[in-house]
């Protein structure tokens, strides 16, 4: 009588550690974790250590790092006030996510970098940006900050002349930092409007 | 000239032979307005800008311009009384970076077109006299190799607006 009861303990115990392996399982593939975020139109990075640490000043004139934007997702994107045609056509863009995001628009920050800090003052990235949004974040500083964070985001940009006066050429990408400021997704090319939307709320979702 | 002087005998011809040619070119010309001004045989369509920020300097245009002749003719320059000076620029996405180049000319070939828009060729208003305010309309004189000077007005619409505002 006792050899059988053992056996059927054991069949229970198996059972259920095959139940608990299955739930992991399903588990994971449900819930990839934090690395493996599949959005078309970006690829995901680990941000960098060191990046919360770096610096600047916001179109208030306020100091800040990235830490002061935990808790949201912040959508990066790098340019210049000057540049007439490109910047604007992305701030415009993100103004309009940001409409069609409703209450979850709380939960995200715009944040313009200048790659100009010269003529970006933050009283004219205030004006700059509240033309577009008044709720978007401008970052300046000096030149040395901007080149720090340029470099964290692996952004190439240099001063191009014409005629007088200056252009700048810079990396187009928008990134998408998840609230824990753990993760970056970067946008290759050209993401779309659409895809940027879809990038926010899937961070928004996973956090 | 006085008033007397056109209608004494040796001006009143000439002068009745200036406003009755005026009257004809303005009879054949098509239609004058936002959507078509010109000459016979380039026309500027679709002209429109961007409210500027202010503190920022620096405004766009955007328009079509139509090449209806039999021989392709370039833009060589570009001013408004707008700006100090206008610029035609190109915006370039080179490996995923965004870059601008002046363009010293813009051939538009004989019965063809070529469109200046967001992410591609467009004006630079350098210098602006004020900022561009949504609603209002920004003369441009654009200066054509065979075609001579075309007039244009460019309707202001929002900051980084993706297209023309509907009339």
């Amino acid at each position: 009588m006792a050899a059988p009861r053992m056996s059927r303990t054991a069949a229970l115990w198996g059972i259920a550690i095959a139940a608990i392996v299955a739930g992991l399982v399903a588990y994971r593939f449900t819930n990839p974790g934090r690395q493996a975020l599949d959005i078309p139109g970006f690829a995901t990075t680990a941000a960098n250590p060191n990046a919360a640490d770096i610096s600047f000043v916001d179109q208030d004139g306020t100091p800040r790092t990235f830490r002061d934007y935990r808790g949201r997702v912040v959508a990066v994107f790098f340019g210049f006030a000057r540049c007439p045609d490109v910047c604007p056509t992305r701030l415009f863009e993100l103004s309009q996510l940001m409409e069609q995001l409703g209450s979850d628009r709380e939960r995200v920050q715009v944040l313009f970098i200048s790659l100009d800090p010269e003529r970006d003052t933050p009283g004219l990235l205030k004006s700059y940006l509240a033309a577009f949004d008044p709720t978007f974040t401008g970052a300046t500083g000096t030149p040395e900050q901007m080149k720090a964070l340029a470099a964290r985001f692996y952004v190439a940009y240099r001063k191009v002349p014409v005629g007088d006066d200056y252009t700048i050429d810079h990396s187009a990408a928008t990134y998408l930092i998840d609230p824990t400021g753990q993760r970056v997704l970067v946008s290759l090319s050209d993401a779309s409007p659409a895809q940027v939307l879809q990038g926010i709320r899937a961070l928004l979702a996973d956090s | 000239m006085t008033v007397q002087d056109i209608f004494s005998r040796r001006l009143l011809v000439p002068t009745l032979g200036v406003v009755a040619a005026l009257a004809m070119v303005l009879a054949t010309a098509p239609a004058a307005g936002a959507d078509a001004i010109g000459t016979a045989t380039v026309t500027i369509e679709q002209a429109w800008s961007r409210a500027t920020p202010p503190g920022v300097p620096v405004g766009v245009g955007y328009l079509t311009i139509r090449n209806s002749g039999k021989a392709s003719d370039q833009l060589i320059a570009v001013s408004s009384p707008a700006a100090g000076e206008v610029q035609v620029h190109q915006s370039l996405m080179v490996d995923g970076e965004a870059q601008m180049r002046e363009q010293k000319t813009l051939v538009v070939p004989a019965g063809g077109s070529v469109v200046l828009e967001p992410g591609g060729y467009h004006l630079m208003l350098l210098d602006l006299k004020a900022p561009l305010v949504a609603g209002q309309r920004v003369a441009v004189t654009l200066q054509f190799e065979k075609a001579g000077r075309v007039n244009a007005a460019l309707l202001v619409g929002k900051p980084g607006a993706p297209a023309p505002d509907q009339e």
